[in-house]
């Protein structure tokens, strides 16, 4: 969750580049921050990603108060924020599949493991054959899929993508914010992603807030969508799940109930690996 | 930080000599220049301190007499010397003899040719003593009235030993402030060339760092590299100032001319320094290296 209290900040101390933000973003939900260039965007951005402090006001994300956060604890968490930036920021002389396994390295994570999730996460975004290639051999969709998949690697509950399609043609633009959608959809993922590109947030019903000059001009909340398909299958198949776990569970003991508490957990999780492969594939 | 990463970073510190291989040739290049010139300067201290204490340590007096010293005169002399009890050795060197030490010594027939004609070389007394601060005693006889027309002229330790003194004091100094000044300079120049190597990376570090790496785990791969370029560079300095070394001590000291010869009887061989010059270069090298390194990576870490 992201809370912001009268939020000022400004490059010098005569200007303000973002003035008063009130804002909140719950956890789960998909938030479009758009407005033209100099509205104060990319500021917002690097107040999240903590390369700047506000001036004055709170800053909460994940129950974290960014302004007095210790320069210690930064690193930290920023592990819990996946990041997507508009020029990918790949490192050029690691591979596909280094430039994800690193946020897991700097995590400490096992190479059994890294070996393990980073096919994972590259076919969540449809690039499982592309791990040994280095990104300047990839085109750019391609390599913000990869700065995606790199975000996701370390399973963050929070996803900030800074102009993620500045550098794609429209029509790609359209797929990645579907595959961001169903990442947002199917894992729980809360996601900000900061535009100025009005026509592309068009097609999506989802929550837009407008900055202009530094504040808030708009909040518009997204009209409740309808199903799809795909959503209810989906849906019927938890609920299925859900029905027999509590079939089980009445007849077993507690350590029983923790480890079908564990399959629900984990059998969406397959179906919705399926779902963004096959928003994928389109890409 | 676990053993794994550890193991990663170590790795990818190696790594990085590679792919980053022009940027590590300079680095190498430009530290191991530094090291030669620190390690040259430190060759010259320790060959100018062997002169001194070579000098230093001389205890002879060689008293040269004059042509009209008669035997008796001479006997006398040298009885007043053996009675100070701080005699090692006492030798009468003849006119003749004296001549033919020159032959030994020069060996220039032109000059033996003319000093055979008229052998200008005075016979002389060289004396050793045993210890030499009881000089004074030695110069007491010396300066006898009864020896002013036997002896011609003295050359003795003291006459040096104020010389000496200053040189020893003033070499220590000059040798210490040039090392320091060289180690100062080197450290500028190896900083600027790895903070070059570093800035042509920043972006890479700015991206470690905004993923989430600690400012060690972003450190630790440059502290290894630094210190890997360190030894690298200290290896090639050591093999470099023995070879220039070596080659100029056999130059000088096997040479075919007998006064270049004397005149270097004092250069230090390169076996007694190589201890010192291949410590110091290890130590100096990885040092530089690293310390290089994590300062010029400092600056990129404030993000």
């Amino acid at each position: 969750m992201i809370r912001m209290e009268d939020v000022c900040f400004g490059y010098d101390l005569y200007h303000n580049v973002l003035d008063n933000i009130n804002l909140n973003i719950e956890d789960g939900e998909f938030v479009f921050i758009i407005g033209k260039s100099g509205a104060g965007k990319s500021s917002l951005f690097k107040l999240l990603s903590h390369e700047y402090k506000p001036t004055s006001g709170k800053l909460i994300v994940n129950g974290q108060n960014l302004v007095n956060l210790p320069r210690k604890k930064v690193p930290y968490y920023r592990r819990s924020v996946g990041m997507v930036f508009q020029d990918f920021r790949l490192i050029n002389k690691m591979t596909v599949f280094d430039n994800v396994a690193f946020v897991l390295r700097v995590t400490n994570h096992s190479t059994r493991y890294i070996k393990k999730r980073v096919p994972d996460v590259l076919s969540m975004v449809n690039l499982s054959d592309k791990a040994d290639k280095y990104p300047g051999e990839l085109s750019g969709g391609e390599q913000q899929r990869i700065a995606i998949a790199r975000a996701l690697a370390s399973s963050p509950s929070l996803l900030i993508a800074d102009e993620p399609t500045g550098n794609i043609d429209p029509e790609l633009s359209q797929q990645l914010i579907k595959v961001l959608i169903d990442i947002n959809k199917y894992l729980g993922v809360t996601i900000i992603v900061i535009t100025h590109e009005h026509n592309l947030i068009k097609n999506f019903s989802k929550r837009v807030i407008e900055i202009e000059n530094g504040t808030i001009k708009k909040d518009i909340m997204p009209t409740p969508e309808k199903d799809t398909l795909k959503d209810k299958i989906l849906k019927d198949n938890t609920l299925k799940l859900e029905r027999d776990v509590e079939d089980k569970t009445s007849d077993n003991d507690t350590s029983e109930k923790n480890i079908t508490n564990e399959k629900i957990l984990e059998e969406p999780k397959i179906s919705e690996k399926e779902n963004i492969l096959e928003n994928e594939n389109e890409f | 930080m676990n053993f794994n990463s550890l193991r990663y970073l170590f790795t990818e510190g190696l790594k990085n000599l590679f792919k980053n291989i022009f940027m590590t040739i300079a680095s190498i290049g430009v530290l191991t220049a530094c090291l030669l010139v620190v390690g040259f300067s430190l060759i010259l201290k320790e060959n100018l301190s062997n002169i001194i204490k070579y000098v230093g340590e001389e205890k002879t007096f060689f008293i040269f007499l004059t042509d009209d010293a008669k035997p008796e005169q001479i006997d006398d002399l040298k009885s007043c010397i053996n009675s100070t009890n701080n005699v090692k050795s006492l030798k009468y060197i003849t006119k003749n003899q004296a001549l033919e030490e020159f032959h030994k010594t020069f060996n220039n027939d032109l000059a033996m040719r003319a000093l055979k004609r008229t052998n200008v070389l005075p016979a002389s007394i060289e004396l050793n003593m045993k210890d030499i601060s009881s000089i004074d005693e030695i110069y007491k006889i010396l300066e006898d009235t009864r020896f002013s027309n036997v002896i011609s002229s003295v050359n003795a330790p003291t006459k040096h030993a104020k010389i000496i003194k200053d040189v020893d004091k003033t070499s220590k100094v000059i040798g210490t402030a040039m090392i320091i000044f060289f180690v100062v300079a080197s450290l500028a120049i190896i900083s600027n060339t790895i903070r070059a190597a570093v800035f042509a990376r920043r972006r890479e570090i700015a991206i470690m760092k905004q993923v989430g790496a600690t400012d060690s785990f972003v450190r630790f791969p440059f502290l290894i590299e630094g210190a890997a370029i360190g030894i690298i560079a200290s290896i090639f300095a050591f093999f470099l100032t023995m070879l220039i070394y070596e080659t100029l001590y056999t130059m000088l000291t096997r040479n075919q001319s007998a006064f270049l010869r004397s005149l270097f009887i004092t250069m230090v061989p390169f076996k007694r320094v190589s201890f010192l010059i291949s410590f110091g270069y290890l130590i100096f090298g990885t040092l530089a290296g690293s310390i290089g390194s994590l300062i010029s990576v400092r600056k990129y870490l404030k993000i």
